[in-house]
């Protein structure tokens, strides 16, 4: 089951749902490959790979060495692919233009052959990049706040057959949050997740000591919302 | 070896034992100790096995009796726990016959499930044909069947006359009793309809021979004071023996009616009128009901509501303004609630009308589940479902058993109304129902002759060949009356007004209904004619006992033969019937507190009719102090001295009576004692017990999340709540605070709802939570995400245990003692000594009874 999450914009919290979702699956014992696709590589923080280290993918790439060596088990059936440090510090835009990730990872064959049950892909927003990627995936996440903003942009966007839309960060004491899920429920039916992930500080708690709050806070409402998720997900195996 | 004895001795004295028993006992254990070798692997494998038979006496303080009671107990446990249980070669070829037995039983079981359902399926293929009422019409229609049908009847009937009429010897009684005792022991755990309907006719059998033989030879014509009491007693025994079998026939088959579903297409939906009628009740009491009606799942623009006020309050016009329902009010007062709903069915247009009483919070499903049958059901005027408690009435609440066994209301919503229902005889009970309003207005409205007008406009719609339904799930609940006073007063309404309707609408009388609608009637109304009947109960052995009058002339043996079949066969058959809605014997104690109360006014209202006024039932009260309510529990406990009179005459007869009436003495001293058993019962229900906590905390479980103050999110569980708090279990570690802010949030489908609130209490992650101002809004949802849910009452009857007739008659002899022990409290000197000293005595006796089931925890 091959799933790209990615975010309506930036600041949704794509990158800590993605986290969490891997190692809920993980939890029910499912395997999990996880890949980064955003050069800002933040998602090894949330599995405790150091920010020092400069593998990655899209390194090895660019260095030639290939992807292969850059796969970090953090549990006995979680793997993570960070995206690698040519991001940020060193990124220039030479070495960017030369990897080309959606052709590397719309190759079915190559998936196919890693054999995880779960292979998650945390997508960067606004690009088109990965358009192909998305459309050989089998579900699409869209990640997207209960906000004016989301609303407007959601209206703009393009919803695929297998795009589901999930609210992240809701908070349930907004009346407006409220107001703008009720019209989401009529006007998008069937593309909406049938849960929404709260709002609750222990998901950024959780970031801050190098840990998917799925783990390190099971108890967290946030928490208990992705185990939900990761349940409606192997639902969807069952349903696609 | 000093030091082993001298710590059995500190363990002994530990146990509260006096020093001469401690040595004893010390020396015991070494005597035991050399003999048995008490460390070996056999004796403390015994000790490990057999423990939890002994829990109840090794987990309290030593007494002076312990030893005859462990003797007992070991005795009981070597010649009957063993023998069952033991693979001895002598019990072990027992009890190869005793599952030969077993396993004929159960294939007789499988026989007559498997059985019963193809012969029905041959003969009646259409499903219509599964409902008795359908069957007898569709007979009806048809000569031929008519004919085969009457001739059929005229067999059975004169064979059962022949049956009950047939005089036997004692010893041809004895035999054929225990041959009918046995089939029903046979077939009572069978399930499905079978078994309770052949253990009906078994009943009816023994019963009719019983009432048969009362008549015919118990009768003493030659002494008139006998004749007087035994005839009075002989009254009595009749109108029980009617009310058993008219209740057989209503209880029979219930219809478990199935909800009806509504078309897709909701233009077809029709408008309702929800009405909540009010009174003097507290604002408090009214608001969780209209936050709830709010927020019914109906098309809004097809759903008013309405307050009904009669108590005519600025208080409550500006709640229905602020609440945006409809506020109606009349002028004058008359004629209580009936006047009060006619005057809004003036106001209102809608196709339906639903009625709520001012304290039954409905839930949000229901609608969506009642009009369903209207729309299949053109005649249909009533669709009513049952009134459900989340409050312990004065029963359960004194009596201290509230969710643990079915309450007093449970037989009549349960399984009375469902009977009904086959017959197309269900009632309307004034709340949780809904009505369609050209019938109700075909037959001039709500009906205002009598004080009960619930029942009586149900009747007006029967006779006017309207339709009626039940749906037995419960999609409302409210407040249990607060005091027994209180329920007294509402059951003595009900009464006065059930004999009025019989007195100025007579359903034997008159037009429009059938055999069995009117039979459903008069039951009910019989129902409340008890009081007379249980007060000559109560008081008939004394006339044996204090002025030597022969009520039932009959030798003691023949006594035993026929009177004790038919009360065997009687319960056993109820507990089969109704036992999921009423525990064996409980009934008997809901009945003697009610009797002296309504003997009085149905009588009255029997013979006037038209006196008496309509009383409204008060709810939401508080009881501040415990106390006893004298004024109520005064009748029984004169019953009971008169009662204990009797015992004690019937000692002094033993004693000094002729030897050939002593079986007859015993018998009526047995009669005696379950008379003071049942009226210490009633004694012990008017000890009212405090209750000052305004608001009833309910119990659930439900996903609920707390936001603490600094922005984290916990996940728990809801165990309880009410509407000014709840209570909460949280799933990890977090332990917030006492006083911290919090917020609650809960939610209903996919929405989530927040409310403010401070941490009230905190104990071992079991937390406490009081709502702090909540708007009018939050007040709302609260009450839809908790009150209002559709599954907020559909498992009140989880934490019920099976009906067990035995075990259920030894709670009622415990709680007769509480009681007995409650009243002590308040006599004065010389009779609360006594009276505390004989309970004593009888708790010390049955302190003595070998347990029958081991001790676990």
């Amino acid at each position: 089951m091959q799933v790209t999450v990615c975010g309506l914009r930036g600041g949704v919290g794509t990158t800590s749902i993605v986290a969490m979702l891997a190692d809920a699956l993980s939890l029910m014992g499912e395997s999990v490959l996880l890949i980064d696709l955003n050069p800002s590589d933040l998602l090894r923080l949330h599995f405790n790979i150091p920010y020092a280290d400069i593998n990655g993918w899209a390194f090895g790439e660019a260095e030639g060495s290939g992807w292969q060596q850059h796969t970090y088990q953090v549990k006995d059936n979680l793997y993570v692919l960070p995206y690698g440090r040519h991001g940020l510090a060193t990124l220039t835009a030479d070495i960017a233009m030369t990897v080309n990730g959606a052709a590397l990872w719309s190759n079915q064959h190559l998936l196919a052959a890693t054999g995880y049950a779960w292979v998650i892909f945390d997508v960067p927003s606004n690009t088109p990049h990965y358009a192909s990627l998305c459309e050989s995936s089998d579900l699409n996440v869209l990640v997207a706040q209960a906000d004016m903003a989301s609303h407007i942009l959601l209206g703009q966007y393009p919803l695929a057959e297998k795009t589901k839309v999930l609210v992240n960060q809701l908070n349930v004491q907004q009346r407006l949050s409220d107001a703008v899920l009720l019209d989401w429920n009529i006007r998008y039916g069937t593309h909406l997740v049938p849960l929404s992930v709260r709002q609750d500080l222990h998901i950024q708690d959780a970031f801050a000591h190098k840990m998917p709050a799925t783990t390190y806070f099971p108890n967290a409402s946030a928490a208990c919302d992705v185990i939900s998720l990761a349940t409606w997900c192997l639902v969807q195996r069952g349903v696609l | 070896m000093i030091e082993v004895l001298q710590k059995q001795y500190q363990a002994a004295q530990q146990r509260q034992m006096g020093s001469v028993s401690a040595s004893v006992f010390v020396v015991l254990w070494l005597f035991a100790y050399v003999f048995l070798c008490l460390e070996g692997p056999t004796w403390q494998g015994l000790w490990q096995r057999y423990q939890p038979w002994f829990k109840h006496l090794t987990l309290r303080p030593y007494q002076p009796a312990d030893p005859i009671r462990y003797a007992i107990q070991v005795l009981w446990l070597v010649f009957i726990r063993i023998p069952a249980t033991h693979t001895h070669s002598f019990a072990l070829g027992l009890k190869k016959m005793w599952d030969a037995v077993l396993r004929q039983r159960r294939s007789l079981h499988q026989f007559l499930a498997k059985g019963m359902r193809p012969v029905t399926a041959r003969i009646l293929q259409r499903p219509v044909f599964f409902n008795p009422r359908h069957l007898a019409r569709r007979i009806a229609q048809q000569r031929l069947n008519r004919l085969v049908l009457i001739a059929l009847g005229i067999v059975l009937v004169s064979l059962a006359l022949l049956l009950v009429t047939q005089p036997f010897s004692l010893l041809a009684q004895f035999v054929f009793v225990m041959l009918l005792w046995s089939a029903a022991m046979l077939v009572r755990r069978v399930p499905g309809r079978f078994s309770s309907l052949l253990l009906i006719i078994l009943s009816l059998t023994v019963s009719a021979r019983y009432i048969w033989w009362r008549y015919t030879s118990t009768l003493n014509w030659s002494s008139k004071l006998d004749l007087v009491f035994g005839i009075i007693l002989l009254v009595a025994e009749t109108y029980s023996w009617f009310v058993l079998v008219m209740g057989y026939i209503q209880t029979a088959w219930p219809l478990h009616r199935k909800i009806a579903a509504l078309p897709a297409d909701r233009r077809l939906w029709p408008t309702v009128d929800l009405m909540i009628p009010t009174y003097n009740e507290d604002l408090s009491v009214v608001k969780p009901t209209v936050y709830a009606a709010l927020g019914m799942d109906w098309p809004a623009d097809k759903l008013r509501i309405h307050l009904l006020d009669d108590g005519r309050r600025e208080t409550m016009r500006i709640f229905a303004e602020q609440a945006g329902i409809g506020y109606i009010v009349r002028a004058d007062g008359r004629h209580a609630k009936a006047g009060n709903l006619n005057n809004a069915l003036k106001h209102t247009d809608a196709d339906l009308v639903a009625i709520f009483d001012c304290d039954h919070v409905p839930s949000r499903s229901f609608l969506q589940l009642t009009v369903g049958w209207f729309l299949r059901d053109e005649k249909l005027a009533l669709v009513q479902t049952p009134h459900h408690f989340f409050s312990p009435d004065p029963f359960e609440r004194n009596l201290g058993h509230f969710g643990k066994q079915p309450n007093e209301n449970e037989l009549f919503y349960g399984l009375i109304q469902d009977g009904n229902d086959l017959w197309n005889a269900a009632f309307f009970c004034g709340s949780c129902a809904v009505l369609r309003r050209s019938a109700v207005e075909s037959i001039g409205g709500f009906a205002v002759e009598t004080v009960t007008e619930d029942a009586h406009t149900a009747l007006r719609l029967h006779r006017n060949g309207y339709n009626s339904a039940y749906l037995r799930i419960p999609m409302a609940a409210g407040l249990a009356t607060e005091s027994l006073s209180a329920h007294i007063g509402q059951r003595i309404r009900w009464a006065r007004g059930m004999a009025q309707i019989f007195r100025t609408d007579n359903p034997l009388l008159g037009k429009g209904l059938n055999a069995f609608q009117r039979l459903c009637y008069l039951n009910a109304m019989m129902h409340f004619l008890a009081g007379i009947p249980r007060i000559i109960y109560l008081t008939a052995p004394l006339a044996f006992l204090l002025f030597h009058s022969y009520i039932i002339y009959a030798p003691a043996l023949a006594i035993m033969l026929y009177v004790l079949p038919h009360m065997i066969h009687a319960s056993l058959t109820n507990s089969v019937i109704q036992g999921a809605y009423r525990r064996s014997f409980w009934g008997e104690i809901y009945e003697t507190v009610l009797s002296w109360y309504i003997a009085r006014p149905t009588t009255v209202a029997l013979f006037s009719p038209n006196k008496g006024s309509f009383n409204v039932t008060a709810k939401g009260g508080l009881i501040e102090h415990e106390y006893f309510d004298w004024k109520i529990a005064k009748p029984y406990v004169l019953l009971a001295l008169l009662n204990a009179l009797g015992l004690a005459f019937g000692i002094w007869r033993l004693w000094s009576g002729p030897v050939d009436e002593q079986a007859t003495v015993l018998i009526t001293m047995l009669w005696v004692m379950y008379n003071l058993i049942v009226l210490g019962g009633a004694v012990g229900v008017a000890a009212e017990v405090r209750q000052t906590r305004q608001s009833h905390r309910i119990t659930a479980r439900l996903p609920a999340d707390i936001i603490d103050a600094s922005g984290y999110m916990h996940s728990g569980t809801l165990t309880d709540y009410a509407d000014v708090g709840v209570g909460l279990k949280l799933a990890g570690s977090a332990a917030p605070s006492v006083g911290e802010r919090v917020t609650l949030v809960l939610a209903r489908g996919t929405r989530q709802f927040s409310f403010p609130g401070r941490i009230s209490r905190n104990l071992d992650g079991y937390i406490g939570l009081h709502f702090e101002a909540l708007s009018k809004q939050q007040q709302i949802n609260f009450v839809q995400c908790t009150f209002a849910r559709a599954d907020a009452w559909l498992t009140h009857n989880q934490d019920f245990s099976l009906d067990r007739p035995m075990q259920s008659f030894a709670d009622i002899v415990l709680l007769s003692l509480s009681g007995y022990q409650h009243l002590a409290q308040y006599l004065p000197f010389p009779l609360s000594w006594i009276v505390e000293r004989l309970t004593q005595v009888v708790l010390w006796i049955m302190s003595f009874l070998p347990r029958t089931r081991p001790i676990v925890y």
